[in-house]
């Protein structure tokens, strides 16, 4: 045999040794084809959780999760985010919106068949206030009274907090004032119980490095319950046996993937990896809308983008004055932004606290003006920006981020005159920055906890640690201290809207655009629901069956009729 | 012989002790720390946790704590992810990295080396020139095009690996692939070069004047010394492959070690940072060490201390 004739045999040999691996592998059916059979979800997650304990967790993905394997004393509505639904709670009542009671449900269990008790929340609630734990989130808890006094260690003594077990399944909060959205806060993970035997067997109460969250020591008392936790591989989650209404749990389980790249995430869902995605990258969102409409789903997520301007900045104190704020904030075309630069939904913000589908009505009040901008800018002393010192744009390290610092950059230098220059810096450094108020104007983002205007507007109080601006308006302060003493709603709403023109007036920080929730989904998943905070009950969640018709859980099965 | 290896071993203690100490220096002088978030807990609160966590002792305390916990082989506590420590994590991520690390080094030898021979040998013909171009299309490829190329035809299209995840037995081999041929265009040109520097010398005109036939000439004579310049490679490569690559791991959703490498510096994640960079340290010093001992074995100048590294 020639040795080309070898060779070319020899290719020919490895050739259909290639095509019939191809062939065989290509056949393999897809996970998600696999998970459906079995009663399945697969889930893209964004990052691994740091932790799975309600009272030190912070992130969404941990979310995702924790309202997987724990509930709270209500419960979230499957596509309705302004109703609550029952939870460990099965009714609840209150006086003037400040001392709320909750009944329990005497079927509420924890995974190990102890029933769920009212002292569970007031020890979890004792947990997350004690200062040395360090839970970033026990600000939220502050509604209640007694509990910033505890939380900052100016008592130590917890009977001071306004929390209280009747008795075995009776629980009594008092709050500061009236709170008509209390219970809608009370979704968020950081009122969730825990199981204090599972907590003392591992640590101290306040011990934050323990193992109790680890899948074989934990103890929950949600509709699904933890089986796996592969670090950076999934988390799987199976129906309880134990939840209360779990014959109307309509899934076997749910499997979490921390799948950190945009990109990835959206090809591990065309290879039939996942039926959800946690998002979708924004060059792909017009491909989708476009070619796999069954398959995109979009809205509106409680998020605004703003810049903050330091009006106590050494470098550049015009900051301080409204006229130069108001100039900046005029000159920024934010439609032409949304529809430009991130191009995947977002909204240009009008005023700062996004459309949240309620009664709540935000003030209309940002425009493009840039003439008006150029005027404002002359009466400060400043025609045309000159003697307008050199501006710096700070944002963390971030494609995303600078391309909209490019955008502003480019609109203010060709709207106002004004020499922009650009900083980006590593995450830390940057929260590091804005904490010690060293920057002139900064991007950064604020995400709803709950839904209530309050969570956006409550933090630009005086003093509050999340307004890194210097900006301190009496009359704001006033606005927001009447509206926490308001019960009647409308009122309320009333008061708050003033306090939101007083802030866009002032424009202590410059909102650019509100932000949209993109991903994909499956058209086997049945029941999901575009939801402004990103929450979804998961009990209320099927998959269909290849050739099956599938009735989604209605939200109402199986649960007590409210009061 | 002893005296070489005993030298090196001093020499690689000091190495990893310097590059403990510039880590943990480094890692706290950058502004932020572990528990500066966006939303920011009130002063107290962080005070009361740097406490608790050990960060408000002075720094000399916390230096000398560290190494002593080090020496008894726990890495500490991981501050991100809290209630794991930092020997647990290496510990589940390295297999991983090592895995697809030591697939891609294997790729990467049997692709590169041959490759390299083949050029240097018909030197100056088609071959060469395919081998070199190819091989300086694969160095200038970034592995984040490369990878996301491969698993969008052989996982989306073609369906005969998953996209990505670390789901099944064949996993490996898109990531392996993507590093390996990436480190296979570097060991091409070096076997190439070394191999060209070989054929010109005395010993080889004086095998191939007695006769020998080319194969014997380059397998027996040319090979060993012509690879000395890739086993040098081969030893820093090695500990670069398994050690994880951060953006292997995000194309294909690997849970390595690149990852917490990345991730502990941004997130300050003190002891995370350290364990990670010493981890890496001692692979290095390792590997470079065991490169050392085969190239003495192989070439008796390197033992009497006459190469310059």
């Amino acid at each position: 045999m020639s040795p080309w004739l070898r060779r070319i045999l020899l290719f020919v040999l490895l050739g259909v040794l290639v095509i019939a691996f191809g062939n065989a592998r290509s056949k393999r059916a897809t996970r998600v084809a696999q998970a459906t059979e079995d009663g399945f979800l697969l889930v893209g997650n964004g990052t691994e959780p740091a932790t799975l304990d309600p009272q030190i967790a912070t992130g969404v993905p941990e979310h995702h999760i924790l309202s997987a394997i724990f509930e709270g004393l209500v419960g979230d509505h499957p596509s309705d985010d302004h109703q609550i639904l029952p939870g460990v709670a099965e009714r609840w009542e209150h006086v003037d919106a400040t001392t709320w009671t909750f009944y329990l449900n005497p079927e509420a269990r924890w995974t190990n068949g102890d029933s769920v008790q009212a002292s569970n929340f007031v020890y979890a609630y004792e947990r997350i206030l004690t200062p040395k734990f360090g839970a970033e989130y026990a600000k939220l808890l502050y509604q209640i009274d007694g509990a910033e006094a505890f939380n900052l260690g100016e008592t130590d003594d917890f009977s001071t907090v306004g929390v209280k077990a009747i008795d075995e399944r009776t629980l009594e909060i008092r709050l500061v004032g009236p709170a008509p959205y209390f219970p809608s806060m009370l979704k968020h993970y950081a009122f969730f119980p825990i199981h204090p035997p599972t907590i003392e067997k591992y640590g101290a109460m306040t011990d934050r490095f323990t193992a109790w969250t680890r899948v074989s020591n934990m103890v929950s008392n949600g509709p699904f319950t933890l089986t796996h936790w592969g670090f950076g591989h999934y988390i799987e989650a199976r129906r309880s046996e134990t939840y209360w209404n779990r014959a109307n749990v309509g899934l076997e389980g749910i499997r979490f993937f921390p799948i950190v790249s945009d990109t990835t995430e959206e090809r591990a869902f065309r290879d039939g990896q996942l039926h959800v995605t946690n998002t979708m990258p924004a060059d792909r969102v017009a491909y989708y809308r476009e070619n796999r409409p069954d398959e995109f789903r979009t809205g509106d997520g409680m998020v605004v983008y703003f810049y903050r301007c330091n009006t106590l900045s050494k470098e550049v104190p015009q900051l301080g004055d409204v006229r130069v704020r108001k100039a900046l904030a005029l000159a920024i075309d934010r439609q032409s932004i949304v529809d430009n630069v991130t191009k995947g939904g977002q909204r240009a913000a009008y005023g700062l606290v996004p459309p949240m589908g309620g009664d709540y009505v935000t003030p209309n009040v940002l425009r493009f003006d840039p003439e008006k901008a150029r005027a404002l800018l002359a009466e400060a002393g400043y025609p045309a920006g000159k003697g307008f010192p050199k501006l710096t744009i700070l944002f963390n390290t971030s494609e995303g981020h600078r391309l909209i610092a490019q955008a502003l950059q480019a609109m203010w230098s060709d709207h106002l005159g004004l020499e922009v220059e650009l900083l980006n810096q590593d995450w830390k450094v940057y929260l590091d920055s804005q904490e010690k108020g060293d920057f002139q104007v900064c991007r950064a983002g604020w995400s709803a906890d709950y839904i209530d205007p309050a969570t956006f507007l409550s933090m630009w109080m005086t003093g509050n640690g999340h307004n890194q601006t210097g900006w301190s308006s009496p009359e704001y302060d006033e606005l927001m201290n009447r509206s926490n003493r308001t019960a009647d709603p409308a009122l309320r709403n009333a008061i708050m809207n003033q306090a939101e023109t007083i802030f866009l007036d002032e424009v202590p920080a410059i909102p650019v655009y509100w932000y949209a929730i993109n991903r994909a989904v499956s058209p086997d998943v049945v029941g999901w629901h575009h939801k402004l905070l990103d929450s979804h009950p998961w009990q209320h969640l099927k998959v269909r069956k290849a050739g099956t018709q599938v009735e989604p859980v209605s939200a109402e099965e199986g649960a007590p009729v409210l009061p | 012989m002893i005296g070489f290896f005993v030298r090196r071993l001093i020499q690689a203690v000091v190495v990893i002790l310097a590059v403990f100490t510039v880590t943990f220096i480094m890692v706290r002088l950058a502004p932020g720390g572990p528990f500066s978030k966006e939303r920011t807990a009130p002063p107290e609160v962080v005070a009361a946790m740097e406490e608790y966590c050990g960060l408000s002792d002075p720094p000399v305390v916390q230096y000398f704590r560290s190494i002593g916990m080090m020496l008894r082989g726990d890495l500490g506590p991981s501050y991100i992810y809290e209630g794991r420590t930092v020997n647990e994590l290496i510990a589940t991520a390295f297999p991983l990295s090592l895995t697809v690390g030591f697939a891609a080094f294997v790729i990467a030898i049997l692709i590169g080396l041959p490759l390299g021979i083949l050029a240097a040998v018909r030197r100056n013909s088609l071959t060469d020139y395919l081998a070199m171009g190819g091989s300086m299309l694969g160095i200038c490829l970034p592995t984040f095009v490369l990878g996301p190329l491969l698993a969008l035809v052989f996982g989306v299209w073609l369906n005969w690996f998953n996209a990505s995840g670390w789901y099944d037995g064949s996993d490996w081999v898109l990531p392996a692939l993507t590093l390996g041929l990436f480190y296979a265009a570097y060991i091409a040109r070096l076997a190439r070069a070394g191999m060209l520097d070989v054929l010109s010398l005395d010993y080889i005109r004086t095998a191939r004047a007695k006769g020998l036939d080319e194969r014997s000439v380059i397998g027996k004579h040319a090979l060993k010394r012509a690879i000395l310049p890739v086993i040098s490679f081969l030893g820093p490569a090695f500990a670069g492959l398994i050690s994880g690559s951060i953006v292997i791991e995000r194309v294909f959703q690997i849970p390595g070690l690149g990852f917490h490498f990345v991730g502990a510096a941004q997130n300050r994640d003190y002891f995370l940072a350290q364990g990670t960079v010493v981890f890496y340290a001692v692979l290095i010093v390792a590997l470079n060490l065991l490169v050392d001992l085969v190239q003495a074995a192989l070439d008796p100048k390197t033992r009497e201390g006459k190469s310059d590294d």
